[in-house]
């Protein structure tokens, strides 16, 4: 593949920036650098790597005086078009290498860190001084980095008490199109530490979930907190779908778990397919969040491999819930509630293999990305308020039915999860498999082994096209139904069902950091 | 004023009331001299004050007197301090959002609630108290009178706000008229077919409607969060020889997490409450001492705690803290207080009678008495957002910047009273307040109850002592720059603008002109001139 025109000009400057070495020109890195776990985008003119905030700002300009658009990109778990470039005249910027985490400050409770670190790595670091992020990562953050989450927005570990990501930003620096940098909260005033976001009017959420729209985040500060003493959890199954989101929805109004996550009959599958694949101890935690290895000497680990054998067989619909407290009285409190809630929905207690298993090893390798025997895997979400769930959910059933021909034809299957954030939303999140050659991104982020156990398909365009078919009926269904999400991307009808006025206000915001329309172009809708 | 300025100004009082109603539209010259005033001082005298009932003739009179080149204010409970809704000019329209009173909806199944500008913090209590539910941040001092709106848009904060922080934290989106009459909406309510049940699908619009001290629009709605409310609560409070042994225990209560809120009083400020919630006659003379806005409840007196009510805090030079446990169990909630107890002995505090926190919880919005100070003087309280291991520096700068006018505050009786706030994990506030004895302004005859003033003597006008203040406040908001100290209620003191990066005020400005082209909202608030 030939480079763009205008593109060998701008190699020169970005080389003296951020040395050879992290320039890419090769066709295969630009195709991999120009596609997500879904699809793939235009294929971008050269992607770099810059090592510094300060390589990052002059990168930007370069490229962007150029004439070339710049795209921001974090570990590359997106699936919604986060940052596969809208046209071939584009920059991809691997942020990987910021990886430094800039300040822990235990007395002034905030965690200061460049883009590219991940979730792994910040709470490696925070681990062993009894703190953390009240949101705390995602189940992919091995990869997905702490710039890339508060861009997409992300949700899992904390949420049930502290909300989505962009909620633990206290605030920001940001690199506009022009290579200038912004900071906001307190770092935008002189003398200050950047402990606090609200000072005047909040320019820190403006670049949050922006998708990379607006600009990059090179540097994030964060709250910090005290890792809760003590845990406690919980698992529970319901035969019908309506009182076990009702029950979920109860838990979330009392604020009982730290986290939580459900799944429906076909993902219970997904999951005992996976199982069967696996024959130790050693594995059985890959069933459960696609994790890799249990640790020696871990005391439920014969117990969770007992159990592993079994104890889901019969379940249909199943929630894992993570409790937290500062007393192990409180956090039992807590799981005495819930049983109390689940038994008032008419569910049952099953064993807690799998919660405990996801807060023993939060983040392990993704092999989920591809299917239990090797098939495509593609979420999308909705965001719901939690009355409105269940109904969401049969009305998605409901969609689907309209495609079973479809579905029939090219072997895809769908199930969901749901997972309540904080005390006052739902996400619903069907997931598609399909059979069709993998991503670079799935080749490369899957271990080596795990894909030696699988199958990959035969490129089934077909197959993928309907998927793409169902998914945009989906995304309208969503729209229709109110709904919200995370990683915007240029996946949602974000712009189509948005009040006039606040959409102005965000081309306007979008003029004024970026006039000549290159960080991004087409994320979140805006050309 | 001019025979142009009076005709500019009746054509623009004709259009309002053709637009408003007459009863809207008040242009009474003492009425006017009220809405121009808040709690500190004295603004401009507005043209007209504007009291729209419904959405629909807000926006058409905030357009139409933006479109004559008239300043436009929006004004809510009226409790500011820091000239946050006083006019800088006198072709000043100012909307009292008084009559946006109504709470829209309270779902409990969704568990958020919607509600008008000027709906009060008390309002809103009131409504949820009787189905368990709660705001996580639930209101201020001056909750029975300030709003909502207000609050979102000066920085509301004290209940709740140890675990929960601010105002700012809680509101999931809004309904806002910008400056030419169009109505913004924020949030997932921003969305067709969509309830306001969250804030963040894209890019946040509603921060930037936050703590903007309503230089960016007028708000007329917002939907908050709710949570149930705890079921169990804990009170403790400790006695420090010095601020900066209690300083430090605040700290470390405040990164623990334990405690919902978490307040130290300097020892004047701990007499004057001590005896007010301990000693039942004479109550309502001793209040108004918390950033001289606070009334402390006489309900829920402990008598056997007596015992500690003949002790001067003052002589003894001690510093209270006080703190709210709240849990879903006594066994978690004992479990906080235990830690805070560990906390403040490890920092040489001792136990006092926990009366004080708990007043403030059984009867959270008093009667304002306190917008006087206990010896109905009046005051002026400042306030600086710090990191934690700063506060010792900012309050020594406090101690340092008042040194050199100690000698002329004696002498004209000038004092200083000063409040320590934990914010969330993060931050430490420190708040000095000054009180001086001073003519009264409207508002401080107008918002005590009925018969508190006769209590006292009106003080006779007292330019030099209210010069002097002045210069110590902005002194003060000159230092807490100087140190990168956070503050809200920025309105027209804090040099917000100015210490701002030249990036991110550029950015504001732009913002600014986004909104708000002519400077026609709020003009001279954040800086913004």
């Amino acid at each position: 593949m030939n480079l763009p025109d205008g593109a060998a000009g701008v190699i020169r400057s970005l080389t003296a920036i951020v040395g050879v070495d992290n320039v890419i020109t090769d066709s295969d890195e630009r195709l991999f650098y120009s596609s997500d776990v879904y699809a793939a985008g235009a294929t971008c003119a050269l992607a770099v790597k810059p090592g510094s905030v300060d390589e990052l700002a002059r990168s930007v300009k370069a490229a962007t005086d150029a004439g070339l658009a710049v795209v921001p990109r974090g570990g590359g778990m997106s699936y919604t078009g986060g940052y596969t470039p809208a046209k071939a005249d584009s920059v991809v910027f691997d942020l990987r290498r910021l990886d430094r985490i800039v300040a822990i400050n235990t007395a002034d409770m905030y965690v200061t860190v460049e883009a590219g670190v991940t979730w792994k790595a910040l709470n490696e670091a925070l681990k062993p001084k009894g703190l953390r992020t009240p949101f705390f990562g995602t189940l992919s953050g091995i990869h997905a980095t702490v710039g890339g989450s508060v861009s997409q927005g992300a949700l899992f570990f904390g949420s049930g008490h502290f909300g989505i990501a962009q909620e633990s930003v206290l605030g920001l620096k940001v690199v506009l199109a022009d290579g200038s940098i912004l900071p906001t909260g307190q770092a935008a005033h002189k003398n200050a530490k950047p402990f606090f976001r609200h000072y005047g009017p909040d320019l820190t959420g403006i670049f949050l979930g922006d998708t990379g729209a607006l600009g990059f985040k090179a540097e994030i500060t964060l709250r910090l907190m005290r890792i809760p003493a003590h845990a406690a959890y919980g698992s529970f199954a319901f035969n019908e779908m309506r009182p076990c989101i009702d029950a979920m929805a109860e838990i979330a109004r009392e604020q009982l778990a730290v986290e939580s996550v459900g799944f429906d009959p076909v993902l219970q599958s997904m999951r005992m397919r996976r199982e069967s694949l696996m024959k130790d101890v050693k594995t059985f935690a890959n069933v459960v969040t696609g994790q890799s290895s249990l640790a020696k000497g871990l005391v439920e680990g014969a117990k969770m491999a007992v159990a592993g054998r079994g104890f889901m067989d019969d379940v249909k619909y199943s929630f894992h819930l993570t409790y937290e407290d500062r007393t192990e009285a409180g956090a039992n409190e807590r799981l005495a509630a819930c049983r109390k809630i689940v038994a008032q929905f008419g569910g049952r207690e099953i064993e807690n293999t799998i919660p405990k298993a996801i807060r023993a090893y939060p983040f392990t390798p993704l092999n989920n990305m591809l299917g239990p025997l090797g098939e495509r895997w593609l979420p999308v979400h909705g965001i719901f308020p939690l009355s409105d769930t269940a109904d969401a959910i049969a009305k998605t059933h409901a969609l689907f039915d309209g495609f079973k021909a479809e579905c029939d034809a090219h072997r895809i299957e769908w199930g969901y999860m749901f997972t309540p954030i904080s005390t006052h939303a739902f996400v619903f999140e069907p997931v598609f498999y399909w059979p069709d050659q993998w991503m670079p991104v799935q080749r490369r982020t899957v271990e080596v082994t795990h894909q030696a156990k699988l199958t990959e398909s035969p490129a089934n365009a077909a197959a993928t096209a309907a998927v793409q078919k169902i998914k945009t009926a989906l995304c309208a269904h969503f729209a229709a139904l109110g709904a919200a999400h995370l990683q915007v991307g240029k996946a949602y009808h974000y712009r189509q069902n948005r009040d006039p006025q606040a959409w102005a206000l965000l081309e306007k915001i979008k003029t004024a950091v970026d006039p000549r329309r290159v960080v991004n172009p087409e994320s979140l809708g805006l050309s | 004023m001019n025979a142009d300025a009076q005709i500019r100004n009746d054509r623009i009082v004709e259009t309002l009331t053709n637009l408003l109603g007459k009863d809207a539209v008040i242009t009474d010259a003492e009425e006017r001299r009220f809405y121009s005033g808040d709690v500190y001082v004295e603004g401009e005298h507005c043209a007209a004050a504007i009291k729209p009932k419904d959405k629909a003739s807000l926006a058409a009179a905030v357009g139409a007197a933006t479109k004559a080149g008239y300043a436009v204010i929006g004004r809510g409970g009226g409790m500011s301090y820091t000239r946050g809704y006083t006019p800088i000019r006198p072709d000043t329209i100012t909307v009292d959002v008084g009559a946006f009173n109504r709470i829209v909806e309270i779902n409990e199944a969704d568990m958020y609630i919607t509600v008008e500008a000027g709906v009060t913090w008390k309002q809103i209590n009131d409504a949820l108290k009787p189905k368990g539910l709660r705001l996580p941040f639930f209101g201020t001092f001056s909750g029975i009178r300030a709003t909502v709106g207000g609050g979102l848009s000066q920085g509301a904060l004290f209940m709740g706000t140890a675990r929960y922080g601010q105002c700012a934290d809680i509101v999931l989106g809004l309904e806002v008229v910008l400056a030419d009459g169009t109505v913004l909406k924020t949030g997932q309510g921003a969305f067709k077919n969509a309830r306001p049940f969250y804030r963040t699908y894209g890019p946040d619009l509603t921060g930037l409607f936050v703590h903007d001290g309503g230089a960016f629009g007028v708000k007329t709605q917002a939907t908050l969060k709710l949570i149930r409310a705890p079921k169990h609560t804990g009170y403790a409070s400790y006695g420090f020889k010095g601020i900066d042994k209690a300083g430090a225990a605040l700290s470390e209560i405040a990164r623990s997490g334990i405690a919902e809120e978490a307040y130290i009083f300097d020892p004047e400020t701990t007499d004057k409450n001590f005896l007010a919630v301990n000693i039942r006659e004479d109550v309502k003379t001793l209040v108004g001492v918390v950033t001289g806005q606070a009334s402390i409840s006489t309900g829920l007196l402990e008598g056997a705690k007596l015992i500690m009510a003949g002790r001067s805090f003052a002589k003894e030079g001690v510093f209270s803290l006080h703190m709210v446990a709240a849990g879903r169990s006594e066994a978690a909630v004992d479990h906080d207080l235990a830690t805070a107890r560990e906390i403040a002995t490890k920092f040489g505090g001792e136990e006092m009678p926990n009366s004080i926190p708990k007043a403030v919880r059984g009867d959270p919005f008093k009667p304002l008495n306190g917008v006087l100070g206990p010896r109905g003087d009046r005051w002026a309280a400042m306030n600086a957002k710090v990191p934690h291991s700063d506060a010792m520096k900012i309050i020594s700068a406090g101690d340092a910047l008042l040194a050199p006018y100690r000698d002329r505050m004696k002498a004209m009786n000038i004092t200083v009273s000063r409040l320590f706030i934990a914010i969330d994990s993060y931050a430490f506030s420190y708040e000095p307040v000054l009180h001086w004895d001073d003519e009264w302004l409207p508002v401080h005859k107008r918002t005590p109850e009925p018969g508190y003033l006769s209590k006292f003597k009106e003080p006779a006008a007292n330019p030099a002592a209210r010069a002097l203040v002045e210069e110590i406040r902005l002194a003060f908001a000159k230092m807490f720059a100087e140190h990168g100290a956070s503050s809200n209620q920025i309105g027209k003191t804090y040099p917000y603008l100015d210490s701002l990066n030249p990036e991110t005020a550029k950015f504001v400005r732009g913002l600014k002109s986004m909104l708000d082209p002519g400077n026609h909202l709020n003009p001279g608030v954040l800086g913004l001139k």
